[in-house]
C-alpha cells in the first residue's frame, strides 16, 4: 500500500512502482532503464488541473455537510464490515440491478433543493410549506426534497430573510455554527462564513425564534420582536438587544447597513451585491470599524464614496472593480 | 508508517462524525477536482461528481473497513459516478479534438533541447490515446499516486492486470518518444 499520503495532497511519488519493477525484472524487459526514464518524464503529463473554483467548493460544501447533519447522528452499527467482494456482487447481477435503480431514484428524491442568489442577483422564494424568503446577493440556502413532512429544515449560507407560515412542524434555519428555530414568524438570518469575522447574526420582526450554536442546543436564546442576537465561533448567542429592524433588513430594497462593523464586510458585501471586486491597500483598512446606513443603494460606487469621504480614503476604478486606498 | 490520517477518517466517519467529512473535503476536493475533471472532461460535471462522492461517503460510512484503503474507496466513487455519468465520451471526443489539433512530431525541437513544456503536452496526447482501462490504470498510478492494491480496488481489476496495464502504458509511451525524437532530428 501507499501509506505516503499522510495528510492532504502530495505529489505522487517519484519511483517506479515496485510492482512494475519487478515485473520488467522477471521478464528481462528494460534492461537499460529506458521505461524507468519514460515514467520520469511522464511526471508532469497531466492534463492541466482546472483551477478551483472557491465558491463552488463552499457551496459544495454546505450541501455536503447539510445532508451529513440531516441525516441522524447515531454512531455505525458496529457489525463488522463485510469485505465488498465485488465478484459476490456480481452473482446477484439482477437482484442488484433492481436495487440499484431503486436506491438510485430513493437518492434522486433525497437530493437537496439548492436556491441560489447568484453575485449581483437577489432571489426572491417560496418554500414547498408556503413560507417565503428573500436571498440577498451571493447566498444558498438548501433543503431537502422532504421538507414539509415532520420536519421544516433550510441550511443557509449568506443572508436571508424569512417569513414564516405559522404550523406545529418547527421551522429551522442552520448556518455554519449556529441554528435558528421558529414556528412561525419574520426574521432575518446573516451568516457569511467566508468573512474575516464570521458571526450568525439573527434579527426578529415578528413572532418568536430559538437562536442556538450547534454545538450547545441546550444553551438557546429567545429573541423578541425587534431584536438581535450574534453568534460568533460556537458557543453561546449574545443576549438579545434591541434593534430598529427596518434598518436591518434593508438590503431587501437595496439598501445596505452596517453599524460599527469593519470596513472589510462592507467590501465583501459590495462584491457579492454588485458582482464586483474591491481590493483595500494596505489590506488593514479592512480591519476600520465603520457605520452606514444606506437606502437605495446604486452601485459599489456610492457606497465607496461614502466610506471615503466618512474615513478620508481614495477609491479608483480598477480592470476588475475598484481599489480603495488611505492616504500615507 | 502507518496512514494514521485517513485511518482517523475512517473511525470518525463510521462514527458518524461530519467534522471528518469536512476535514476529508477539506484536504482532498482538489486532487479529486483534477482527477473527476479528467474523466468528465468538464469542470461543473466534476464538481457534481465530487459533490455525489461525498454524500455518497457517508451514505456508506457505516460500511467502512478500517483495514482497506478509504482513499482506494474514495478515488473508485469518482470513478464509478464519473461512468455513471456518461461523461466518458464528452472527454473522448475532446482527446480527439485535441490530437487533431497537435503540430506534427516532425515540427517539433529537436530531442537535445526537448522544451519541458512540449514534451509535457505531448505526453500528455499519447496518454489519451491509450485505450481507456490502460489509461485511467496509468493516471492513477502517475498522477494520483495510487498504490497497485488501490488502483486494483478502484478499477475492479486484479493488481497484476493494473501492473500489466502500467508496463504496456510505459512501452507505448517510449515507442512513440523514439518516434518523437526521429521525428525531430
Amino acid at each position: 500500500m501507499n501509506d505516503k499520503h499522510t495528510h492532504g495532497f502530495e505529489p505522487a511519488d517519484d519511483a517506479l512502482p515496485s510492482d512494475v519493477k519487478t515485473w520488467l525484472q522477471a521478464h528481462a524487459e528494460d534492461p537499460g532503464g529506458e521505461l524507468e526514464q519514460v515514467w520520469h518524464m511522464a511526471r508532469g503529463a497531466h492534463e492541466p488541473t482546472p483551477a478551483p473554483d472557491e465558491a463552488r467548493f463552499a457551496a459544495l460544501r454546505a450541501t455536503v455537510l447539510a445532508e451529513a447533519q440531516q441525516q441522524p447522528r447515531t454512531t455505525a452499527p458496529d457489525r463488522a464490515p463485510r469485505p465488498a467482494s465485488l465478484a459476490r456482487m456480481r452473482r446477484v447481477g439482477i437482484t442488484t440491478a433492481v436495487v440499484t435503480l431503486s436506491l438510485l431514484s430513493f437518492a434522486l428524491w433525497l437530493w437537496p433543493v439548492t436556491l441560489v442568489a447568484p453575485a449581483g442577483e437577489r432571489l426572491a422564494a417560496t418554500l414547498p410549506d408556503g413560507s417565503r424568503v428573500d436571498l440577498n446577493s451571493g447566498s444558498h440556502l438548501t433543503y431537502r426534497r422532504t421538507f414539509g413532512w415532520r420536519s421544516r429544515d433550510v441550511v443557509l449560507d449568506g443572508e436571508g430573510f424569512f417569513d414564516v407560515i405559522h404550523d406545529d412542524t418547527p421551522f429551522t434555519v442552520a448556518t455554519f455554527n449556529g441554528t435558528v428555530t421558529v414556528l412561525g414568524t419574520r426574521f432575518n438570518v446573516r451568516a457569511w462564513p467566508d468573512e474575516e469575522h464570521p458571526e450568525t447574526v439573527v434579527v426578529l420582526q415578528t413572532g418568536s425564534v430559538l437562536f442556538a450554536a450547534q454545538q450547545r442546543p441546550d444553551a438557546a436564546v429567545k429573541l423578541a420582536p425587534g431584536h438581535m442576537s450574534r453568534l460568533v465561533g460556537s458557543d453561546v448567542p449574545t443576549i438579545p438587544e434591541p434593534i430598529d429592524v427596518e434598518q436591518r433588513i434593508n438590503w431587501r430594497d437595496g439598501g445596505i447597513t452596517f453599524i460599527d462593523q469593519p470596513i472589510g464586510a462592507v467590501l465583501d458585501e459590495l462584491e457579492r451585491r454588485f458582482a464586483t471586486e474591491v481590493v483595500a491597500s494596505p489590506a488593514s483598512l479592512r480591519e476600520v470599524r465603520i457605520s452606514l446606513l444606506l437606502n437605495d443603494v446604486r452601485d459599489a460606487e456610492q457606497v465607496l464614496s461614502t466610506i471615503s469621504r466618512i474615513r478620508g480614503y481614495r477609491y479608483q476604478p480598477t480592470a476588475d472593480g475598484f481599489l480603495m486606498t488611505a492616504p500615507d | 508508517m502507518a496512514d494514521t490520517v485517513f485511518e482517523d477518517w475512517t473511525r470518525r466517519l463510521r462514527a458518524a462524525d461530519p467534522s471528518a467529512l469536512d476535514e476529508l473535503m477539506a484536504a482532498w476536493h482538489q486532487p479529486l477536482l483534477r482527477y473527476a475533471a479528467q474523466l468528465t472532461g468538464d469542470r461543473d460535471a466534476a464538481y457534481d461528481v465530487m459533490q455525489e462522492t461525498f454524500i455518497k461517503l457517508w451514505r456508506l460510512r457505516a460500511t467502512l473497513d478500517p483495514s482497506r484503503s478509504l482513499k482506494a474507496l474514495i478515488y473508485r466513487i469518482v470513478y464509478t459516478l464519473a461512468l455513471n455519468q456518461n461523461r466518458m465520451k464528452k472527454r473522448e471526443s475532446a482527446a480527439m479534438a485535441a490530437l487533431a489539433n497537435e503540430s506534427p512530431a516532425s515540427n517539433r525541437s529537436v530531442s537535445e533541447d526537448l522544451d519541458a513544456r512540449q514534451l509535457n503536452e505531448a505526453m500528455t496526447s499519447w496518454i489519451a490515446e491509450m485505450p481507456p482501462r490502460r489509461q485511467e490504470a496509468f493516471r492513477l498510478s502517475r498522477f494520483e499516486g495510487l498504490s497497485h492494491d488501490e488502483i486494483a480496488q478502484v478499477m475492479d481489476l486484479s493488481p497484476e492486470t493494473v501492473t500489466k496495464h502500467i508496463v504496456l502504458a510505459l512501452q507505448s509511451l517510449r515507442d512513440r518518444l523514439r518516434q518523437y525524437q526521429l521525428g525531430g532530428s
